[in-house]
């Protein structure tokens, strides 16, 4: 055995904006895990879509060194956490590479309905949790009363929380005192076949998909054959290293230790995030619990807007794949955009990362049709068939009925909003389940919802209505019978494929009166009338027409004008380049997305 | 690409009021002038270059017509000193009525202006105050009578259309108004709200009722009639002139010919060379240098572009062979795909002499031109 009273590892758990990524910079600030000269803000948050959000996509870990006010040093490990629903799982394997977990709440938002779930998948993995009641020094901050919540919400003994302002670095060191004070010392056996969690991977084009790992029991070093439980696949080791927070190699990784394996893996789909590691020589009996293979829970159809860039697309999707194994995607021809690719993502904030990672590192311009659940078809001949997208759903003729998926949702809200709250769910058909007062003033309402609703927009509906003061977690409840329709849209008498939808039957009529007529704003004038309507089968519901341009002329033209007159036809043809040309219309990128916003109106 | 004509234009940025719907550069402050002038002869003795083969120059404003004429006058004779203007077809000056009288419109005359361009915009008297125009229609009157009885020939004015409540009848009348004054040009423009003028803010707070779209391609169309019956042709999409009265320096820019331009925020184009002056005022006096803002290096490429561009604003089209001859640039075989897009919707005519616009073209010219952009 070797000593590992002197390890921590930890995680953070907090609701965007309530200060994560600020409150890990101090720490790291404080321990001198990086020079300060080094730190940029939000280190944690690598990507610049990251820091834009101000969310964390990507997990990073960082080992820390502290010198205890009991005089030993401890080694501090912090394991970052997504703080999106869209990334449950991943948050879920983080929580179990660790003992401890700072709870960080907003001292004058309190606790939200996405903290509340995580804060119970940590209390699942036995984590001991540390409440730091943060940003302190803002005037409307109250952490009595947010530390009185947490007690009566979570049932947490809050006498040891800590107040602290991240901002101003106030409470940093009481919080690292409690860390090597309150969180366990890990338990693990050097001497026991190798046995590690995969909480997290990443693509390095030098040293291949790298496996974040956090060795339970046994240890890891270079030469070392490992092998992956889900998949049996075999890999030598080629370096062992941990987080500085930049990598450093290191000897080997034992038990309790927290690091990463490089081992020559060519994709990070055979390193999953959760799957144990083993040795291939002496395995383990059993892998550790909790592995699931990642479902994609949206799908949508990616196009570039220029027919030539379909190989560059599919390369950058490859190598997006590279390093996030739950995108999916495989070929799709719409007759009204070409070639392109069904994509499937973990959430709608996914979907959006990689759309723009897509755009902006890849510089492709892309058509993104309206998100889809799937949906399960069962046919006439008795045959069932799983459809990600509408264009699939065979002739109605052929079909018995549908079912769609369902989510249970919990909502955490003020309880002024509850009435609010219930009007929207009610609206996005939902069935009420529960409503419970964890607080005299806050209300968890749970609901069963279609996701199709969800991924419409359920979120922005929900924020806007609530001033922001509502949250939201979801998982997955199964497949349910629904009475649903294929509502189809025409550009001048063609159906296009990418604009269709599947909803209920009780609101196509109002949603392809609404689709119909915010495609009218979306379309440009065209040299010709477009007829725009929404069909139901044979049946059109729905019509408006776009009118013929007439008039699109620049009477004064001298010498001063010129350069800005180019500039103006510079623009006008720049904006038609972001037109996919369908037939002999040119539609905007937006107007796949229309679907989207027509709660708006 | 060489070509031998150069128009002069000379930038005079005072105006007693700032019309309502004008963003054209413009103060008010009169004090200034002195100081101004000194630095727009010291500009043209800077830049001249006396190999040019000037053919026309254009005093345009602001409103040169309110300044003292001697001012105008030592820019002219500046100009005669620095530029070769033998060959001087044209000499214009706008002016607006309410600033004019028998002895400045004698001065013009006297220092060899051939050519006036006066902004009337409209005859309706009530239409001149909603516009913030200084002029009432008398002045535009006196005026002209004035021009013509000092020996002025050659005499154009402006005419606005698509004004806030507008309607069919007082464009009419202005017509009527205009073709009895039996001039020798006449340009038209429909209101353009721009930004960071008093209409704007009207515009913004839904105090202006403009025309819808219908009413101002009938507007166009009545004009095009009109003008016609009384041997106007339209010879640009805003510009209409009796047989040999086109305003020979606005040609030079539809022509993609080399330009001049003196004075605050005026644009110059030489060669493949294209700048705009210093557009602040005061920065103009002040600096010691002639600063070229904004400068593009045209390069062969954008030249034929604005090329067509321009060439497609006039009637005429595009003369191909010309066109070839100049740009060394055959434009059927360059531009098949906008042209075989723009027959097909019947925006061009193109036969083996000529590419130009239709009367459906003219309308969406933006939407033609930007197709000939790469």
């Amino acid at each position: 055995m070797t000593d590992l009273s002197n390890i921590r590892n930890f995680c953070i758990i907090a609701h965007i904006d309530h200060g994560k990524s600020t409150l890990a910079d101090r720490l790291i600030e404080y321990t001198g895990a990086v020079e300060k000269r080094d730190m940029t803000s939000q280190l944690l948050d690598q990507m610049d879509l990251e820091q834009e959000r101000g969310i964390t996509i990507k997990l990073q870990a960082v080992k820390m060194k502290y010198f205890g006010d009991d005089g030993r040093e401890y080694l501090l490990n912090l394991i970052d956490t997504p703080g999106h629903v869209d990334f449950t799982y991943e948050v879920s394997r983080s929580l179990a590479a660790c003992e401890g977990a700072l709870l960080v709440v907003d001292a004058s938002q309190g606790i939200e309905a996405q903290t509340l779930a995580n804060v119970y998948l940590a209390l699942e993995n036995n984590l001991e949790i540390i409440p730091v009641i943060n940003k302190i020094d803002l005037p409307s901050a109250d952490p009595q009363k947010v530390k009185q919540e947490i007690e009566d919400v979570i049932g947490l003994d809050t006498s040891n929380a800590i107040f602290t302002s991240a901002k101003t670095g106030e409470g940093t060191k009481e919080i690292l005192e409690a860390i090597v004070k309150c969180v366990p010392e890990p338990i693990g056996d050097y001497e026991a076949p190798l046995k590690a969690l995969i909480f997290d991977s990443n693509f390095d084009a030098y040293k291949g998909a790298l496996s974040y790992v956090r060795i339970i029991d046994g240890s890891v070093k270079k030469g070392m054959k490992i092998r992956m439980f889900a998949t049996g696949k075999e890999f030598e080791v080629t370096e062992v290293g941990i987080f500085e927070p930049l990598h450093r190699v290191v000897d080997s990784l034992k038990a309790g230790e927290v690091g990463y394996i490089a081992a020559s893996i060519k994709k990070v789909v055979d390193t999953r995030v959760g799957d144990t590691i083993t040795g291939a020589a002496n395995p383990c009996k059993e892998p550790l619990e909790g592995y699931k293979k990642a479902v994609p829970m949206v799908y949508c159809g990616l196009y570039p807007i220029d027919n030539d860039q379909y190989n560059d697309l599919k390369d950058a999707l490859e190598k997006l794949q590279l390093n996030d194994a739950s995108l999916i995607f495989e070929p799709e021809t719409s007759s009204a955009l070409g070639f392109g690719f069904r994509c499937g993502f973990l959430g709608l904030l996914h979907m959006e990362i990689v759309q723009e990672r897509l755009e902006r590192e890849y510089n492709l311009s892309l058509i993104t049709t309206a998100p889809s659940v799937v949906f399960i078809v069962h046919k006439t001949d008795g045959t069932i068939l799983k459809i990600d997208s509408p264009a699939l759903l065979p002739d109605t003729r052929l079909v018995e009925y549908l079912e769609e998926p369902l989510v249970m949702a919990s909502i955490m809200v003020p309880q002024e909003y509850v009435g609010t709250v219930m009007d929207l769910c009610q609206d996005k058909r939902g069935v009420f389940i529960n409503m419970e007062y964890i607080t005299p003033k806050r209300v968890v309402l749970t609901y069963k919802l279609p996701l199709g609703e969800i991924i419409y927009d359920f979120f922005d509906q929900l924020k806007s209505r609530t001033k922001g003061y509502a949250s939201l977690d979801y998982e997955l409840a199964g497949h349910e019978r629904s009475n649903l329709v294929k509502l189809d849209i025409l550009l001048a008498g063609e159906i296009i494929d990418a604009l269709s939808c599947i909803v209920h039957k009780d609101k196509a009529y109002f949603r392809g009166k609404a689709l119909v007529s915010k495609l009218k704003k979306l379309i440009p004038r065209q040299q010709f009338e477009v007829p725009i309507q929404a069909a139901i089968g044979s049946k059109v519901i729905a019509r408006e027409t776009v009118k013929a341009m007439r008039k699109d002329v620049l009477e004064k033209c001298y010498g001063g004008d010129i350069s800005r007159k180019r500039k103006l036809l510079e623009k006008q043809k720049e904006g038609k380049k972001r037109m996919k040309q369908v037939g002999r219309i040119e539609v905007p990128q937006e107007a796949f997305m229309a679907v989207l916003s027509l709660d708006d109106e | 690409m060489m070509n031998n004509k150069t128009g002069i234009y000379i930038h005079i940025p005072f105006c007693i009021k700032k019309c309502n719907y004008c963003d054209f550069f413009s103060v008010t402050q009169y004090e200034l002038e002195d100081e101004y002038f000194q630095k727009l002869l010291m500009e043209i003795e800077t830049r001249a270059d006396y190999t040019k083969n000037i053919k026309t120059i254009y005093f345009g404003g602001g409103t040169p017509s309110s300044v003292r004429p001697e001012y105008i006058r030592k820019i002219v004779l500046k100009l005669k000193e620095k530029f070769n203007l033998s060959n001087l077809e044209e000499m214009s000056i706008e002016v607006n009525p309410g600033t004019c009288n028998n002895s400045n419109i004698q001065e013009y005359w006297d220092m060899g202006f051939n050519r006036l361009s006066i902004g009337v915009q409209t005859f309706n008297e009530d239409m001149l105050k909603k516009l913030g125009r200084i002029h009432n229609k008398s002045d535009i009157y006196k005026t002209i009578d004035i021009a013509r009885q000092i020996g002025f020939t050659n005499i154009s004015i402006d005419l606005m259309y698509g004004l806030p409540e507008d309607n069919l009848e007082r464009l009419c009348s202005d017509l009527d108004l205009a073709m009895d004054l039996n001039l020798q040009h006449i340009s038209t423009y429909g209101l353009i709200i721009e930004p960071e003028t008093k209409f704007h803010e009207d515009f913004k707070l839904g105090l202006l009722k403009l025309p819808n779209e219908e009413l101002l391609l009938e507007m166009r169309e009545i004009i095009n009639i009109k003008v016609a019956d009384f041997d106007f042709s339209r010879y640009e999409i805003a510009n209409y002139a009796k047989s040999g009265f086109e305003s020979k320096h606005n040609l030079i820019y539809w022509n993609n010919n080399d330009y001049y331009g003196f004075g605050v925020n005026s644009t110059s184009k030489i060669e493949n060379i294209r700048f705009m002056n210093e557009p602040d005022l005061n920065n103009y006096i002040n600096s010691n240098e002639f600063d070229k803002h904004n400068l593009e290096e045209l390069t062969d490429e954008m030249q034929i572009e604005e090329g067509v561009f321009l060439g497609l604003r006039l009637m005429d089209g595009i003369d191909l062979k010309d066109f070839f001859n100049r740009y060394n640039i055959d434009i059927k075989k360059k531009y098949k795909n906008a042209i075989d897009e723009l027959l097909d919707i019947k925006a061009i005519i193109l036969n083996d002499k000529v590419l130009k616009l239709t009367n459906y073209g003219i309308e969406i010219s933006n939407y033609c031109m930007a197709k000939f952009l790469s």
